[in-house]
């Protein structure tokens, strides 16, 4: 009967059906609290199998087995499959935060008993938005193992991974190893600059991994790929910025260029508080002014 | 190949809607395909899926306003021009088309009924008294492309050949044109050809004429009356940009300087979404940035200067035919322009009134 509370013994659903064993979680449950029966009572789906299948707890059942424990308290469900699944998700606890080899597993566990892909209860719960869970599934499993990796372990989100497709195998692990310091907009960042020098630039796989080795050794290795990415822009960063050194230094004078040298004015901000303090402020001005036809060559 | 086999090669499938089923321009192109048909569509949504491809030709009619400005950039400068969707879609196969990123019907869609088209311009030349009227077919689609098969574009040279303000502007990347050739009167009409280096060409512009053929086709077109404009467009910055686009320069010193209408450059750009839609292109990997209307583009400093090479050039093989550019800022048009010896007159890019319910 749904719903009902009983008690099942633990050697014989070790042995059931492993349908619904889908989920990795490590069980964080007291030893002690266990050995005392407290603990939820596993879910154990009996309506269409020859021996009961237990829908959820597997972790939970096999701690138990591990402790000797010999009878485990089980709910029984009585739905039909598609709702047994929803149950064990449910159960879980956790909507929109399973990892890809849990949702491979729920993947696998519909095909297996031929449930339609249409659930929005479903979708909701494993991803915290409207899905379709199996094509989700299989474009993570289309992944190269390497980018299969770093979305597993959520270093980089699934369509940033689909982007770096064609990113060589050997280039995705050094990444992954030296990614892990970085934030997660920069690593997309990165990731998505690694297409570009791979696939793009078609550069030799050598040369880029010697270059990840370099912008991992730098203090900010965005900045220092984006230098490799983008090497004109940087030297007319680079100019402005000795031109700001060689005139505006010490100066209080603020000098701005526009965004990406995109545009036609520089923009120049101070603020003074005495009378020889404006009068440096001017004399930088000055400067400014001789030589400005040095900052408008680099629009 | 005459133009119909390549039209017979590539277009196995020819739908019309119901309303311009009985039109004679789609009986003409039936007969022309040699395709069973028109299979006839209450609308061109109704085409199986299995057909939506670009393999299939709809005849349909013109919806919403048949006369469009260009949607230009915001943030940069728009040359006023106006757009009539006549040829929507395109099979030339440019790898950096825009089109790729916002079309999503693949069959190629030809408005057959010129009418209501020639209606609307003559409306907009009649609310712009002393203006001239810039008008072209080739916004979503090459205007010439499919043209000897529908010949839209003679019934719209014809209608305009008598109004002194309107230039329709015909732009293509093919060398069709011979269908246009006999017509007495052309008025102000401008026959368009897109130019690029044999060598991007050939990479980029797969299933387009060869820059000879186009360059012959624009001879063709002078000797028959029209005044041609030239579009370098999009520019791409290769290794040996100058000495290839300087190539191509050289080449229009054969044509009559007071028969080019116009000349407009433009670097290549693009949007994030074509961006992803281009497969891996080794011209991509170069250094492009965000500009205020969202689009990529090279450096600001590397557009200026390519627009000022190529302006240079163009003085000197075609003496100071207006010169304007597509889509650019205004920083980039005073760099380029500051002598302003050859850009477009300013009234020119004063926006031209549409009345309402074109």
């Amino acid at each position: 009967m749904a719903g009902e509370l009983t008690s099942a013994a633990v050697a014989m659903l070790l042995e059931s059906p492993r349908t619904f064993d889908l989920f990795s979680r490590e069980l964080e449950q007291d030893e002690a609290l266990l050995r005392r029966g407290l603990h939820p009572p596993l879910l154990v789906w009996w309506e269409h199998a020859e021996r009961p299948a237990v829908v959820w707890g597997w972790q939970l059942l096999q701690r138990l087995a591990a402790l000797d424990i010999v009878a485990v308290p089980v709910s029984l469900v009585n739905d039909d499959a598609a709702e047994a699944l929803e149950l064990a998700i449910r159960a879980e606890g956790r909507p929109g935060r399973f990892g890809w080899d849990e949702l491979s597993a729920v993947a696998a566990c519909m095909r297996e008993l031929g449930l339609e892909d249409n659930d929005p209860k479903l979708s909701a719960l494993l991803f915290g938005r409207p899905a379709s869970v199996l094509r989700e599934v299989r474009r993570y499993e289309e992944l190269p193992p390497p980018l299969q990796r770093l979305v597993a372990s959520g270093a980089v989100d699934l369509k940033s991974a689909e982007r770096a497709t064609g990113v060589p195998e050997a280039v995705l692990e050094r990444f992954g190893a030296g990614a892990e310091q970085l934030s997660f907009s920069r690593r997309r960042e990165m990731l998505a600059m690694l297409y570009e020098f791979c696939v793009v630039g078609r550069r030799e796989t050598e040369a880029v991994l010697a270059l990840l080795d370099e912008v991992f050794a730098a203090p900010d290795p965005l900045s220092a790929l984006r230098a490799h990415r983008y090497p004109r822009l940087r030297e007319l960063e680079r100019q402005f910025e000795a031109f700001c050194e060689c005139y505006a230094s010490g100066s209080g004078v603020e000098l701005s260029a526009p965004a990406k040298f995109e545009g036609s004015a520089f923009g120049v901000q101070f603020q003074f508080e005495s009378a020889p303090q404006l009068a440096r402020r001017i004399r930088c001005l000055q400067a400014i002014e001789r030589n400005c036809d040095e900052l408008f060559r680099l629009l | 190949m005459s133009c119909f086999d390549y039209y017979r090669e590539r277009f196995q499938r020819f739908y019309a809607e119901q309303a311009v089923a009985e039109h004679p321009v789609v009986a003409r192109v039936a007969e022309r395909l040699a395709v069973e048909g028109p299979v006839i569509v209450e609308g061109r949504e109704e085409v199986p899926a299995a057909d939506r491809n670009e393999g299939t030709l709809v005849a349909a009619a013109a919806r919403g306003r048949v006369v469009n400005r260009c949607p230009g950039s915001h943030g940069h400068i728009c040359c006023n021009y106006l757009t009539i969707d006549l040829y929507a879609g395109c099979t030339l196969g440019c790898s950096y088309c825009i089109m790729q990123s916002y079309r999503n019907y693949a069959p190629m869609v030809v408005h057959v009924d010129t009418a209501p088209i020639i209606s609307a311009v003559q409306a907009v030349a009649a609310a712009n008294p002393g203006r001239r009227i810039r008008v072209g077919t080739g916004q979503i689609g090459d205007s010439l492309q499919l043209d000897p098969l529908f010949e839209l574009s003679r019934e719209l040279v014809e209608a305009f050949a008598d109004e002194p303000a309107v230039e329709l502007e015909l732009k293509t990347k093919t060398d069709f044109v011979d269908h246009l050739l006999g017509i007495p009167n052309v008025g102000r009409a401008i026959i368009a050809f897109s130019l690029n280096p044999p060598q991007i060409a050939a990479s980029e512009e797969p299933d387009t004429a060869g820059l000879e053929a186009r360059l012959a086709a624009a001879a063709r077109s002078i000797e028959a009356g029209y005044r041609v404009a030239f579009h370098f467009d999009p520019i791409i910055r290769v290794g040996a940009w100058r000495e290839w686009y300087g190539a191509v320069v050289d080449r229009l010193r054969r044509v009559p300087a007071e028969r080019v209408a116009w000349v407009s450059l433009g670097t290549v750009r693009f949007t994030s979404a074509l961006r992803e839609t281009i497969p891996p292109r080794a011209y991509m990997f170069d250094e492009f940035i965000v500009s205020r209307d969202g689009k990529m583009r090279y450096l600001q400093r590397e557009r200026v200067e390519l627009y000022r090479y190529l302006r240079a050039r163009l003085e000197e093989a075609l003496g100071p035919v207006p010169v304007y550019l597509c889509m650019e800022s205004p920083a980039v048009w005073r760099r380029v322009f500051s002598d302003s010896r050859s850009a477009p007159a300013g009234s020119l890019l004063a926006p031209l009134a549409l009345p309402a319910g074109l």
